[in-house]
């Protein structure tokens, strides 16, 4: 594989899988992540 | 019942991200984003994708779930409704009607692409495309898309697998919001992601093989490195084409699922105080780690090791479906192993592509569920399966006139352009009419995180602008031509004209419905949302 291509690869699988690991550990922290109300609450 | 019963609500955050990510990941992930990154400019494809889905995806993303969350504080679970929120003016419910003809219409089609992945998952169990060569497995999917030709299929099979495709997607629907589309996404989401993630490390783990050009051996070898090789190499002039960056916001638009409506369905079940804005970017994100980490590295890759780059460029120019049900099946026929890794990576790859079919459609389905309960007080069930009934109809058009391009002018017209006018109209409505401000301040009623500021530019000027240029792109590129049947045999003429006139009528039909539904709110004595 070339050098090229391979920097490529590996900067898009990274800008991806980095966005998608600090949103769902932002998720994790934040209070929201607990279980909301059954389904048919109303507002 | 009443439409003033409580709304149904998401029964948690990751079942909504789970439903919001499965609507998004699509076939278009696993067949459509390796053809597009291949034939345009390999690795460099990757700078304008990633322009276009900051630019456009993300912020459409925010605003879809904006106008959803908000349309879903008065009841509104569709485009009709939601619009008429926003803008002041009696023709903006009519506008809407665009938010429940686009889902309802791919719907249609895209349940029937949908029951050839489950078709093609049960001739993976029964061997049915074991041992065949590649003209084999042509004439096995032909033979499958044209009822006339019966070499290999009976006329009965694709409208068997039809039924049962469309059985199970109304009846998921019909269980509801927490009970159905939820369950399906947490069990079928992390199947999709456990299936791919399996085949991806099996593809990597290939050992090279010789490479054979027309039967003649180049001496070369050709492994998975070499096919990821071939689409991950930059070519620096791709930048300067306009086609190129048109195809990556093209691309960015379609695996995200902005513009067909569902994204502002779901979003409506959110209460006011429900995050948006973490919960989109996690969408967005979850679904471009299925496109580019699994969907980038399964189908090339494994392609180029058993048919080497030559043998690819020929695949992959003959389409997303070539490269689906032709090319892949006779990878898997080659697969060291046996019989049993071909039927367990045809299973795996065939239902992977169920699955990301229809955690989609269910939600396709969702506006004009929500608009019959909504506005005609019709119970959730009712509403599933009248539905069903007319996509079973409808449906019937597509597999007996699919070779006549029935279900090409859908894919072009509603599938592909009209999904750019809706989101564009959606934008403006949104930030424009609405206003920057407002936006701005729903967007971050309840967010866990705040939005960067420089967005509000992007959102009020670049992404409708950007918008702007894809329709005029495409208006003169593609639109005009297809509107004029330029390049399209005349044998196929009629049935496209027919194809046309049926989508006109659903729309007119809509359009009688939404009148309908406004006409029943005036009635005096029937407060909005009581039934007659």
């Amino acid at each position: 594989m070339s050098t090229g291509a391979l920097l490529f690869m590996l900067a898009a699988w990274a800008f991806v899988l980095g966005l998608t690991a600090w949103c769902f550990w932002q998720l994790m922290r934040s209070p929201q992540d607990e279980k909301l109300p059954p389904p048919g609450t109303s507002l | 019942m009443t439409e003033n019963a409580p709304r149904e609500r998401w029964g948690s955050r990751i079942g909504l991200i789970l439903a919001m990510a499965g609507n998004a990941v699509g076939l278009g992930n696993f067949l459509r984003f390796p053809n597009q990154l291949t034939q345009n400019g390999g690795g460099t494809f990757m700078i304008p994708y990633f322009v276009a889905f900051i630019l456009v995806g993300i912020p459409l993303m925010w605003i879809e779930w904006g106008v959803g969350r908000h349309g879903g504080q008065y009841g509104e679970g569709s485009t009709p409704g939601m619009f008429d929120r926003l803008w002041n003016n009696p023709l903006a419910k009519y506008v809407g009607v665009l938010g429940l003809f686009l889902p309802i219409v791919v719907l249609i089609y895209y349940c029937y692409i949908e029951s050839w992945t489950l078709a093609w998952t049960f001739f993976s169990v029964t061997g049915a495309t074991r041992g065949l060569d590649q003209a084999g497995m042509r004439q096995f999917l032909g033979s499958y898309q044209d009822l006339a030709n019966g070499t290999v299929h009976g006329f009965w099979t694709p409208f068997v697998f039809f039924f049962i495709t469309i059985f199970i997607n109304f009846w998921v629907v019909s269980r509801g919001l927490s009970a159905g589309i939820e369950r399906l996404a947490k069990i079928g989401m992390p199947i999709l992601f456990a299936f791919a993630a399996i085949l991806v490390i099996r593809v990597l783990t290939l050992d090279a093989r010789p490479e054979i050009v027309n039967g003649v051996a180049t001496g070369r070898m050709v492994g998975p490195w070499q096919g990821l090789n071939w689409m991950y190499s930059p070519d620096w002039s791709a930048l300067h084409k306009p086609s190129v960056w048109l195809a990556a916001a093209g691309q960015i638009f379609f695996t995200l699922s902005v513009g067909t409506g569902s994204l502002v369905a779901y979003a409506s079940y959110l209460r006011k105080k429900d995050d948006i804005v973490l919960s989109g970017l996690a969408t967005a994100a979850t679904n471009e780690t299925a496109e580019v980490v699994l969907g980038g590295s399964l189908a090339i890759p494994a392609i180029v090791t058993f048919f080497g780059v030559t043998g690819a460029v020929a695949i992959a120019k003959g389409g997303t479906f070539d490269l689906g049900f032709v090319a892949m099946p006779l990878v898997f026929n080659q697969l060291p192993g046996g019989a049993i890794m071909t039927m367990l990576a045809g299973v795996m790859w065939f239902g992977l592509l169920f699955f990301a079919g229809i955690t989609s459609s269910v939600a396709m389905a969702t506006p004009t569920l929500s608009f019959m309960e909504e506005h005609f007080g019709w119970t959730r069930k009712r509403s599933a399966w009248s539905i069903g009934s007319i996509a079973i109809l409808l449906g019937l058009c597509h597999i007996i006139w699919y070779t006549g391009g029935f279900l090409a002018e859908w894919d072009y017209w509603a599938g592909t352009f009209g999904l750019v006018i809706l989101a564009l109209i959606e934008t403006i409505l949104f930030m424009w009419v609405f206003g920057p401000e407002n936006a701005w301040r729903e967007l971050h009623e309840g967010a866990s995180i705040r939005i960067p500021r420089v967005f509000k530019f992007i959102m009020t000027y670049v992404t409708p602008a950007f918008l702007l240029v894809m329709m005029g792109w495409w208006t003169v590129q593609d639109a005009i031509p297809t509107l004029l049947y330029k390049g399209i045999p005349e044998s196929e003429h009629a049935t496209r004209t027919a194809s046309r006139l049926v989508m006109l009528g659903l729309l007119v039909l809509q359009l009688f419905l939404i009148r309908a539904a406004w006409a029943r709110k005036r009635r005096p004595g029937l407060a909005r949302g009581e039934v007659a």
